[in-house]
């Protein structure tokens, strides 16, 4: 049970770990009794909601949020990472900083508070991974709750369309 | 400053009477046998003839009355007395007794002795008398602190603590009684009871630290330290030392609750001014209307239209090759294919992608000099035969 | 005392509780969810987060998850969890300017960490050692992880996130403000003669 304790705290301390095999399934086996599942990504795991289990924040209690520019800028890399709508947008194709700024320029977000965005603000809450030029969704996508991107599905078009110089 | 109280306290402090007495008392504490108190029948053996037990009586309630002497906890007909060192009137004793006025005090009287010492200058009455001062003022103060510990509330403790922060004492202490048994042999067993008595003290001051750190802990009361020792190092300090602060600290990596309506949302309060295709300019006469919505309708329309030309060439083929088709056209239908195509390969919405070859056809005579092979294919495994005359409706989902 | 089978609306009462005390942001009320108002329910609840790691707390009128103590003794073994020094460095001058100097000039009372006069980064920049430039990027990065009171433009004080601080571990962080202050004084010796004689009757275990 401790093995369980530790990995699952591990998990939601650093967001996704490589586990010890012994580890992993410990995890796996307690997971559903606190609603979670562990959810394989890259060649580690990351923490998510069993189905039926998602939270609801319903404002019965306060959760943190992005504000509009990071939201916007996220958009922007969802839409460009996100070829496939039938399939789950984690991990999808990768893009590059050029062609994320293309677009948030097309959508007149300014240049200063889109890189904090992109640079900083997303990478830290796992939307999305930069290495060097290349940007890739996120570890926190492969465990967003199906209801959100069933959601996002059914709206694409109120996304930004990728612009020609972001192929 | 204590002439006042005391006189509140409806003593006179003329009576010289009254401290010698209480010099007597103070006296009396500095014995080893006086530790853990005396009772009021064991203070009045030790004061000699100093005063009728009348006179007696009434002084030491004055000195209870202003705190000289402390009641430690006990039953009532055995009721045992510590000597306070900070009493008002015990702060009068002192002062006028010279060398016992607290561990500062304490500290500068053991220099002088050491150096009296070390320079062999040392009178051995005067350093006997200066060992006996030192044992007894820690004497007392190991007592009050102990009483302190056990009874007083946190903020009192915390108070006292300051008093008591001279990490080297013990280490003076000792090197005291190395020089009084190398110099002063004769003084040697008064030296090892001074450094007894101070193990005694510094073990009561570790014991009352011991519970300003859990208490204090607890309350986080950080009147343990004065401001400016934290302005201090929120100035000075090094980042390694500010960083260790919370290096066996753990929190949670952010983890914003991020939901399809707060993303739309966004965007809805985005509103971009211009989009990045050309669009011809509004046919006049026409009625204002959500201009924002007009585009998006526009844009939806185009992209149709577009969709609609592909099928048409692919034929309900999941790949067709254009290059002669483009090459037949006339510039700028060819310029307008080409565009169209390509327009729909980079939208992410559409199945459609446009292959450029690497080969260049050059065609001086042709209408269209240079070009290259092109292929246009889609992606749409879910179209069946019957879809692909209807389009349209293929794309909505 | 738990429960050793829960029926369907049971179990839905103890996992609503759950994720609402992983993910919140400010302590949980106990009114909104069954599983905190009920005392055999919160128990599972309680329970089931000791199995993940994690324990209840209550904080500020409700009701907070956070790390068992023994449990992120070993995150901290491993690195994780643990900030990048330059943040820890910013947030120990938070706590000093917002905390530490208040309450020792009697301005503040009580031991919940939030209750602070907030700073600027002005204030913060005055350390001689750290660069402006340094601690916006530290006040950024604290501030999403409600570490600070999120928000651009919200109050340089402690966060939400210092709710979910055990009282051991809080106690720990103000001993480790005495050491950093006064190094050289008797609680500092007793502090880490403590300190040591708890390492090593760990080791002997």
């Amino acid at each position: 049970m401790t093995d369980a304790a530790l990995a699952l705290a591990v998990l939601r301390a650093t967001r996704a770990q490589k586990l010890e095999p012994q580890d992993l399934s410990a995890a796996r086996s307690v997971a559903p009794r606190l609603g979670r599942r562990v959810v394989e990504v890259g060649d580690g795991v990351t923490l998510g909601w069993g189905d039926g289990d998602e939270p609801q924040p319903d404002g019965t209690y306060s959760v943190y949020s992005l504000s509009r520019v990071p939201l916007v800028t996220f958009a922007c890399c969802l839409t460009l990472c996100w070829r496939d709508r039938h399939a789950h947008p984690y991990p999808g194709r990768t893009t590059t900083r050029k062609a994320v700024l293309s677009l948030a320029r097309a959508l007149d977000l300014d240049d200063k508070h889109f890189k904090g965005a992109l640079l900083h603000d997303l990478p830290g809450a796992g939307l999305v991974e930069i290495s060097g030029n290349t940007v890739r969704l996120g570890v926190a996508i492969a465990v967003w709750p199906n209801a959100q991107i069933e959601a996002l599905r059914r709206l694409r078009d109120r996304l930004p369309a990728p612009t020609e110089d972001t192929r | 400053m204590v002439a006042p109280i005391a006189r509140d306290s409806g003593v006179l402090i003329d009576d010289e009477g009254l401290i010698e007495v209480a010099r007597q008392v103070c006296d009396a504490f500095a014995d080893p046998d006086a530790i853990g108190g005396l009772t009021r029948a064991e203070i009045q053996a030790r004061v000699d003839g100093a005063a009728d037990p009348m006179t007696f009586d009434a002084r030491f309630n004055v000195f209870v009355r202003l705190e000289l002497l402390r009641p430690t906890l006990g039953k009532k007909h055995q009721q045992r007395y510590t000597l306070n060192p900070a009493g008002m009137v015990g702060l009068l004793v002192f002062e006028r007794i010279s060398e016992r006025g607290g561990i500062d005090e304490l500290l500068t009287l053991l220099d002088r002795t050491k150096a009296a010492l070390a320079a062999g200058a040392a009178d051995p009455v005067v350093v006997s008398e200066a060992l006996a001062s030192m044992r007894g003022l820690l004497s007392v103060y190991a007592d009050e602190l102990a009483r302190l510990t056990r009874t007083a509330p946190l903020g009192e403790l915390i108070a006292e603590r300051r008093y008591h922060d001279h990490g080297g004492l013990f280490g003076e202490v000792k090197s005291l009684n190395d020089l009084v048994s190398e110099r002063m042999p004769q003084l040697d067993s008064d030296a090892y009871r001074l450094v007894v008595e101070a193990q005694r003290y510094i073990d009561a001051v570790q014991t009352m630290v011991e519970r300003v750190l859990d208490e204090g802990g607890e309350a986080r009361d950080f009147s343990v330290l004065d401001p400016e020792d934290y302005r201090a190092a929120a100035l000075t300090a090094h980042p390694d030392d500010l960083a260790e602060v919370f290096s066996t600290i753990v929190f949670d990596p952010p983890a914003p609750w991020v939901d399809a309506a707060a993303i739309l949302d966004a965007l809805d309060a985005q509103r971009p001014k211009k989009r990045v295709r050309e669009r011809p300019p509004e046919p006049p006469g026409e009625p204002p209307g959500d201009p924002i919505a007009e585009l998006e309708r526009r844009a939806a329309a185009e992209r149709r239209q577009r969709a609609l030309a592909a099928e048409q060439h692919l034929q309900g083929e999941a790949a067709r090759e254009l290059t002669a088709t483009i090459r037949g056209l006339q510039w700028p239908a060819a310029a307008r294919l080409l565009a169209d195509l390509l327009a729909l390969d980079t939208d992410a919405d559409q199945p459609y992608a446009a292959k450029i070859g690497e080969a260049v056809f050059i065609d001086p005579e042709g209408p269209i000099t240079y070009s290259s092979p092109l292929t246009l294919t889609a992606d749409r495994p879910e179209l069946s035969r019957d879809e692909v005359s209807r389009p349209e409706e293929a794309k909505r989902d | 005392m738990t429960i050793t089978s829960l029926d369907p609306g049971q179990e839905t009462d103890v996992r609503a509780a759950l994720s609402a005390l992983e993910l919140a942001r400010d302590p949980v009320p106990g009114e909104t969810f069954k599983g905190l108002s009920d005392p055999s329910l919160r128990a599972e609840v309680a329970s089931r987060l000791q199995a993940s790691g994690r324990v209840l707390l209550t904080a500020d009128g409700g009701y907070f998850s956070g790390y068992d103590d023994s449990i992120a003794d070993r995150l901290v073994e491993k690195g994780a969890g643990v900030l990048e020094p330059t943040d820890r460095a910013v947030l120990t001058l938070v706590l000093l300017l917002t905390v530490a100097v208040p309450r020792a000039k009697g301005r503040i009372s009580g031991s919940d960490w939030t209750d602070a006069q907030p700073t600027s980064t002005d204030e913060l920049a005055l350390n001689r050692h750290l660069s402006k430039r340094a601690i916006r990027s530290s006040v950024r990065r604290l501030r999403a992880a409600g570490i600070l009171p999120p928000g651009h433009g919200a109050p340089i004080a402690p966060g939400p996130q210092f709710l979910r601080l055990t009282q051991r571990r809080g106690a720990r962080l103000w001993e480790e403000l005495v050491l950093l202050c006064k190094p050289d004084g008797t609680m500092a010796d007793v502090i880490r003669r403590r300190r040591r004689r708890a390492a090593q009757v760990g080791g002997e275990r």
